[in-house]
C-alpha cells in the first residue's frame, strides 16, 4: 500500500486522447492532488483543439498535459489498408503533436512553464503491432525534441511506453498502480530535472 | 493562478515522500559515504529507512553516517571492496548482526577518470570496470541470495549514467561499465521477479558534489547549468528521491527499467556545430569549463 501524496496540489491537468491507460493516470493524477479536466475534442479529429487550449488558459491555465494518442488496431503489415494506416499512425501522432505544440503555445503566451507526458505504447515490437512500433519510434524521438526546444521555457516533456499503455494490456494490478504513481511524480515539481525521456514499467 | 514556471529544484527538506514510507526497511549503499551514494543514502533514511553505508575506506563511510545522523537518521558504516565477494559477504554479514536484514541495495561504488582509451593501462580498464560491473553483480548477487532465502522481496537501484546512450572520448572505460549495469538491470531483474525481488537503474546527468571539481562553488555550478538545456545542474535530492522512488511501494510493480534524470543534457546537439576537435589533440580531454 501506499500513502497518499499531494504531489499535484493545486494543479490543473488536461487529459487528451484514448487509450487502455488514461483512466488509470487521469486518477492518479486526481488522487495527488490535481484537478484533471477531460479535453472535449474526440480522440480521432484535430478540429477543436487550439479552441479549447485558449479556452482552457482564458479559464484559469493547464498545469500538465497527459496525452494517450488515438484509438488502434491490431493487424500485420500486409492486411493493414490506406485508411487505418492512416487512423493508427497519421492521426495518432499529429494529434500529439498539435495537442503539445497548442499547449506550449499558451504556455508560452502566459510566460508559464508546463509539463507534457506522452503514454504510448512497449517499444518491443510485436506481429501485428507495426503501427503500434512505428507510433513507438516517432513519439520517442517527438519527446527528445519537443524536450530540448521547449527546455529553456520551463516545459518538460517525457514519455512512458508501456504494454499498459496497449489496448491488449496485461492484467497487473501492481504494474497498474506503478504506472498511476509514475506519471503522477513526471508531471510533478519532483521531476523538475527529468524530461527528454521515455520510461517503461515492467516491460520484459 | 497555479501555474508554474520554475523548474528550480524542490529544497531537500520539502520531500515527496511521508517519514514513514520505507520505515522497517535497511538499505545497504556501497560508496554511500559521500557524493551520489550519500545522495541516495539521505534520500533512504529521509523516508525512514536504516542505512548500511559500504566503503572501501572506513572513515569516508563514518562521514556519511554522521551526514545522515545530521538529518535524524540511523546509520552503520562498514568497510569492504565491492570487487571482492567474500569481502561483500562480510559486509552483509556484519550490516544484518547490527541492523536486521537489509532489504533494499544501491549499487552506487564507481569511478572515473579521463583517459584516452590508447593511453589507458590495463589497471586503469580494470579499476573503473570491476568496481562498476563487478561490484554491482557481486553485491546484487548476494543481496538476491539472502532476500531468496527469507522468502524473497527486495528492491535494487543501479547508478548508472546519461553518457551510457552514447560513450564520449575519454570515458571508454566508464562509458562501458555504466551500459553494462543498465542492460545488467534488466537481465537480473527477469531472473529475480519471481522472487519479488525488483531491479531498477537511474541513469542521471550533472551533480555535482562536495566531492566533484569544485563541486560546492556556486559559481562553477551556473556555468556547467548553461551549458545543459534545462538551464541548471541537478541538485542531489533530486536524484536520490528518484532512487527511493523506485525502491519504494510506488514502484511496486516496475522493474528491469532505467530511468534517466540529466535536465535533457544528453539531448545537447545541432545538426550543424563546430569543427570536430580529435580527441588527441584536446588540451582537456572531457572538454572546456563553459
Amino acid at each position: 500500500m501506499t500513502p497518499p501524496v499531494q504531489w499535484l496540489a493545486g494543479r490543473r491537468a488536461l487529459i487528451a486522447g484514448t487509450g487502455a491507460a488514461i483512466d488509470v493516470v487521469a486518477n492518479a493524477l486526481q488522487r495527488a492532488g490535481a484537478q484533471v479536466i477531460r479535453s472535449s475534442v474526440a480522440a480521432d479529429v484535430e478540429d477543436g483543439i487550439a479552441e479549447e487550449m485558449v479556452r482552457l488558459f482564458d479559464a484559469g491555465g493547464i498545469d500538465i498535459l497527459v496525452h494517450d494518442g488515438a484509438p488502434r488496431v491490431a493487424r500485420s503489415a500486409l492486411e493493414i489498408g490506406v485508411d487505418e494506416w492512416r487512423t493508427d499512425v497519421s492521426a495518432d501522432i499529429d494529434l500529439r503533436f498539435l495537442h503539445s505544440t497548442e499547449y506550449a503555445r499558451r504556455c508560452l503566451a502566459a510566460g508559464q512553464g508546463g509539463a507534457i507526458l506522452f503514454l504510448m505504447p512497449a517499444p518491443q515490437p510485436r506481429t501485428g503491432q507495426v503501427a503500434a512500433a512505428t507510433v513507438t519510434g516517432a513519439i520517442d524521438n517527438l519527446v527528445k525534441s519537443l524536450a530540448v526546444e521547449w527546455a529553456r521555457d520551463g516545459i518538460r516533456v517525457n514519455a512512458i511506453a508501456s504494454r499498459l499503455c496497449e489496448t491488449d494490456g496485461v492484467e497487473d494490478e501492481a504494474a497498474r498502480e506503478s504506472l498511476g504513481h509514475l506519471a503522477a511524480y513526471l508531471v510533478s515539481d519532483y521531476a523538475a530535472y527529468i524530461s527528454g525521456t521515455v520510461m517503461g514499467i515492467d516491460e520484459r | 493562478m497555479t501555474c508554474h514556471k520554475s523548474l528550480a529544484a524542490k529544497p531537500f527538506d520539502q520531500p515527496p515522500f511521508p517519514p514513514d514510507l520505507l520505515r522497517g526497511d535497511v538499505a545497504l549503499v556501497t560508496g554511500g559515504g559521500s557524493g551520489m551514494g550519500l545522495g541516495m543514502a539521505r534520500a533512504f533514511a529521509q523516508a525512514g529507512a536504516a542505512i548500511v553505508v559500504v566503503g572501501r575506506s572506513l572513515d569516508r563511510a563514518a562521514g556519511g553516517v554522521q551526514a545522515i545522523e545530521a538529518i535524524g537518521g540511523r546509520a552503520i558504516a562498514v568497510s569492504a571492496d565491492v570487487r571482492e565477494p567474500t569481502a561483500i559477504a562480510q559486509a552483509f554479514d556484519q550490516a544484518e548482526a547490527r541492523m536486521g536484514p537489509v532489504t533494499i541495495l544501491a549499487n552506487n561504488a564507481g569511478g572515473n577518470f579521463p583517459v584516452l582509451a590508447d593511453a589507458m593501462s590495463a589497471n586503469a580498464w580494470r579499476a573503473v570496470t570491476r568496481i562498476a560491473i563487478d561490484g554491482t553483480f557481486f553485491c546484487s548477487a548476494e543481496f538476491a541470495r539472502r532476500r531468496i532465502a527469507a522468502g524473497g522481496v527486495g528492491a535494487i537501484v543501479n547508478n548508472s549514467a546519461q553518457y551510457i546512450w552514447s560513450g564520449f572520448p575519454g570515458d571508454a572505460h566508464s562509458a562501458a561499465a555504466k551500459a553494462a549495469i543498465a542492460t545488467m538491470t534488466a537481465s537480473l531483474a527477469c531472473e529475480w521477479k519471481a522472487h519479488r525481488i525488483r531491479v531498477n537503474c537511474v541513469a542521471a546527468g550533472f551533480f555535482p558534489h562536495a566531492g566533484s571539481t569544485e563541486g560546492n562553488n556556486a559559481e562553477t555550478r551556473r556555468r556547467l547549468g548553461e551549458m545543459i538545456p534545462l538551464g541548471r545542474v541537478g541538485e542531489m535530492q533530486e536524484f536520490g528521491w528518484i532512487a527511493a522512488f523506485l525502491c519504494s511501494p510506488f514502484a511496486a510493480g516496475i522493474t528491469g527499467e532505467t530511468l534517466t534524470i540529466d535536465g535533457t543534457e544528453r539531448l545537447r546537439r545541432s545538426l550543424l556545430t563546430g569543427a570536430f576537435e580529435p580527441p588527441r589533440q584536446r588540451a582537456a580531454l572531457w572538454g572546456e569549463m563553459p
